[in-house]
This record gives C-alpha cells, structure tokens and sequence, in this order.
C-alpha cells in the first residue's frame, strides 16, 4: 500500500522510503578496521605536525617503538609475567570460590537466607573504599593485590551461580519426582545443567572484573607488574611506556572475552 | 470403514477382557482431597476431589473428561503419586501406592523436556534416575522407545530444534521407555494445532493397539476423549467427582473414518450433553 501511494505524485515521490539493508560480515569487519586504521593514522598525524603535543598523546609510531624497546630489554615480559601471577591467583580463588559460595547459595534455601543479606552488603560496598583497610589487615604486597582482585571480581560469580543454580524449572522437578530422582539426582541432572548459562555469563564478568582488579591493585600496592609500568611510565611523562601498558590490558581483556565467548557458544549451544 | 459385525465381535472381547484379573490393575477407592488455603481473615477450604472410585484394567485405555477445575488432572497426579490425598486409597496391583514409583510413567501437559540434553537423552533421562540398566541396555531400550514414536533421525537433535508435537512425542517416548504398567497422560496434545493433534491421536491410537498397555489420559476435548478410549470418565467439579463412566463400544484398530459415522457422533452428543447439564448443575 505505502509503495503504490508514493505513484500518485502528489509529492511523496521524491520522499526516500526508509530502507536499511543488512551488511555481510565481512564488509563489517573491513569497515571496523578501516575505522582504527583512520584512528591511528589520524592521530600520528595530528602528533607529527604538532597538533596535539605528543609529549602528552605520544603517537602511534612512539609507542610500537616504545614496544620494541620494552620487550627488547625483558622489562614488559617481566611485567606481564608478574601480573599474570596476580590476575591468575585472584581470578583462580574468586572462580573456585565463587562457584562453590554460589552453588550452596543457589541449592540450600536457609543458607542462603541467612547469607544473602551479607553477600549483598559487601557487594555493596564499593571495593575501592576498602583499599586502606586491606593496606592494615595484609600488608603492601602481593597478598594484598589477590585480595583486592578477589574482591572486585568474586561476586558476580557467586550471584549469577546461585540464580542459575535456584532458578529451577517447577515442571522439571516434577517430572524428576516422577523418576523417584534423589535431591542428588535434581540437582546432578537439573539444577546443575541448567545453571550453566547464568555461570558462564558470572565467570564472564568476573573475568573483565578482575582485570580491572589487577590495574587498581598494582597501582595500590607497590607498583609492580604492568599496572605499576603504567603508572610509574606515566608519572615520568613516558606516555608511550605507558599506553603499551595500557594495550597490554586491552588485548588481554579482548582475547579473553573472545576465548570465554567460544566457550560459551559451545555450551549453549541447546539454547535456542 | 468397519462393520457393525466387527464392532460388536471387538466389543464382546473387551468386554471380557474387563471382567479378568481385577488386581492386574488400578483400583481408586473413595479418594477425596481438600485444598486448604490459609486466607487472611478466613481459611478456606475447596474439595477438589470427593468420594472418587475407578478401576481400571490391565490393558485398557480410559480417558478422563470434564471441565476445568473437575479434578481430573488432580486425580491423574495423585494416581501418578506426585499429589497427596486425604481420603481413601490408590491401589496398584492389589497394593496402595505410596508416592511416585517404577509401575507408573506419567506424559506431562507441556513436555517437560530438560532442553540441555538431546532428544535421546531425554528419552534416557527416566533409565538413567532408575539406575538398573547398564549404558548399553539403555541405550538399546532408548533406541526402540524413538523408533516407536516415530522419531528415529531426530535422536541428536536438541528439543527447540524439533516442533512441539515432536516434542509431545519425546515425551511420550520417555514414559514408554521405562515400560511402565500404567501410562498416566495429562492433556499432553492440549497445546497443540488440529493438524498435529489428529495426527498424534492416530499414532498414539496405533502404539497402544500394538503396546496394550494401560492408559489413562486426561483431556477435555470430548471428540479427542471418544476416539481413543475403551471407556470414557466423565468428572464434574465441586466437588470433583465422577459422575458418569461409558463404555465406547468401538472396538480398537479404529480409523479416522470412525469419526465420520453417526454412532461415533451420537456418542460424542450424547457425552457434550452429559457434559453441559453437570456444568448447568453446579
């Protein structure tokens, strides 16, 4: 109806109909990188014809020279290796611990009653205000970056494991009471499978969270590892050092978010 | 079409059949139950089921009819053992049933169907809870539960990748598998098309020629309820009682044409009338 209408030339014929077709993917992904090709192009140019002062934006070429050097004299490695420990020790506790708090949150009703308020009250609790306390109760150091990186990132562990696990279909626990199935048996056959969606989706934030945890936490407590290398570069006006620290971060964040994506995709893959 | 002759002979053979072997069996004697609801200035109380007694044959299919709210669902559940009752007993085989047990495989209204596990392992999914057969035999007896329904080639496929009458026949192809002596079916083709129903009614109508075995199924669809039973329950609500039981004299190895002749229609007359006078009743 609308087509034969814009016919009659009463001035809508010249109008231009909405039309929003759809863009392969591949045209997307030529499109997004043109996109931070012009980005950086854009911005080496602006910092060698003295646009912006690159002592504050460095440039493009500045930090893949930066990079080299970095890597060169065992400096990034280091710290990479460094903050990998911290990352790898704070997510590790916060995944086992997370998923073991939320799994008898999600299962044991009068456990959670009673926790559930205290769990919501320290996720409440912005993390960063308890950095000085955590300075008193571990010391500056490493056992106090795992904290503050288990802090930040345990809880949508815990919370997203206890919905999945509690969100039980009614119509499926009657169908396992018909089969004479244990509580075991529900919570084996039911409860646990059915969770996955919401867990991964808890580890998939943590994992994010826990990155962020890292930086603050080296920022915090000594100074060390990549963040430090941010932070210390910074403080020395070497923006290029620190914007490879910065990259570190972004890259890590991105590849990680990537892997769990696929994982993800293959576990639900009974979602429709 | 079949003749009358055949008819007849079929009728005189279930009716015998009806008169062997009580106990081989299920015998509902005086079931009653009453929802309490705790109000906020008065309890309430609702009979849901009172004074209900049925039996029901090895071998015999029996729908269960009435209109919402006449306990038919209610009594189904508590033949399945996933409902208490106050009153009276339900006796499998001579023995009063205590909750769910292995003899009974209940067909939900909507699948049920646990959406990570592939239609094979749903189908499992009742050998698995019952933990008496090796991997190999369930799989064997899975295998043959598909193919009875008519679903072989589908057996890896997950549940939202196959249509709801599909669906409908995992479920069905679930409490086959366990070989249950009774199959308690609750309005498991409600949700569906006309198209897909009619089609399933056949199917089922040809699996429990061949499986003999015990069926009782809940519907409120009276053509539906006529078609496939040996033996119609009529229940009417408040309380939710039975109020009438017939005998459908067709036989089995029915047909689609049965639904065209005058006799399969005056039943179903005869029954909607039955129907809408307890309704006007109450």
């Amino acid at each position: 109806m609308a087509i034969t209408t814009r016919a009659s030339g009463n001035g809508l014929a010249s109008r231009r109909i909405v039309s929003r077709p759809t863009i392969s993917r591949s045209t997307r992904t030529l499109l997004g990188a043109g996109g931070v090709i012009g980005f950086l192009i854009l911005w080496q140019v602006a910092a060698s014809t003295g646009l912006v002062n690159d002592l504050f934006t460095s440039s493009p070429v500045a930090i893949a020279q930066a990079a080299v050097v970095l890597i060169a004299d065992g400096t990034l490695p280091a710290a990479i290796a460094s903050s990998a420990v911290v990352f790898a020790a704070g997510f590790g506790i916060s995944l086992v611990v997370g998923l073991i708090i939320g799994l008898i949150l999600g299962w044991y009703r009068r456990v959670n009653a009673v926790v559930d308020p205290l769990v919501s009250l320290l996720y409440a609790t912005p993390t960063l205000a308890l950095l000085p306390l955590i300075t008193v109760w571990f010391g500056i150091g490493f056992s106090s970056q795992v904290v503050v990186v288990v802090l930040i990132s345990i809880f949508p562990v815990i919370l997203n494991t206890a919905a999945g696990v509690s969100a039980v279909d009614r119509e499926h626990i009657r169908l396992a009471q018909s089969y004479l199935a244990t509580n075991t048996d529900v919570l084996r056959t039911i409860a646990l499978p059915g969770a996955v969606p919401s867990v991964v989706a808890g580890i998939r934030q943590g994992l994010t969270l826990s990155l962020i945890g890292v930086v603050v936490a080296e920022y915090f407590y000594g100074n060390t590892g990549v963040g430090g290398l941010i932070f210390t570069s910074a403080l020395s006006l070497d923006t290029a050092d620190a914007l490879v620290g910065v990259l570190v971060f972004a890259a890590t964040a991105l590849l990680l978010t990537f892997a769990l994506g696929t994982i993800q995709r293959k576990l639900d893959k009974w979602r429709q | 079409m079949a003749t009358v002759n055949t008819l007849n002979t079929a009728n005189e053979r279930l009716s015998t059949m009806s008169t062997t072997a009580p106990a081989a069996g299920l015998e509902v004697v005086d079931l009653g139950k009453t929802y309490k609801r705790r109000g906020q200035k008065a309890s309430t109380s609702q009979r849901v089921l009172d004074n209900v007694s049925l039996s029901v044959e090895a071998g015999e299919f029996v729908t269960l009819i009435g209109h919402s709210g006449c306990g038919k669902t209610t009594l189904l559940n508590c033949v399945a053992g996933l409902t208490d009752f106050n009153d009276g007993q339900i006796r499998m085989h001579g023995k009063p049933i205590q909750g769910p047990g292995p003899d009974r495989a209940v067909v939900f209204q909507h699948a049920s169907l646990l959406p990570w596990r592939t239609i094979e392992r749903n189908v499992a999914y009742g050998l698995e809870l019952r933990r008496q057969m090796s991997s190999a035999e369930i799989k064997q007896r899975v295998a043959s539960a598909i193919e009875l329904v008519g679903l072989s080639g589908y057996a890896s496929h997950y549940p939202h990748e196959v249509s709801g009458g599909m669906q409908q026949r995992v479920n069905l192809a679930r409490a086959l598998a366990v070989e249950p002596d009774l199959v308690l079916m609750d309005e498991p083709f409600g949700a569906l098309d006309a198209m897909t129903k009619e089609s399933l009614q056949d199917q089922l109508m040809a699996l429990a020629d061949r499986e003999k075995r015990t069926t009782i199924f809940v519907t409120h669809d009276i053509h539906e309820a006529v078609y496939l039973a040996d033996r119609v329950v009529l229940m009417t609500p408040k309380p939710g009682k039975i109020s009438k039981q017939v005998v459908v004299p067709f036989g089995r190895n029915r047909t689609r044409a049965l639904t065209e002749t005058r006799e399969f229609n005056d039943l179903v007359r005869e029954l909607r009338e039955l129907l809408t006078e307890s309704e006007a009743s109450v």
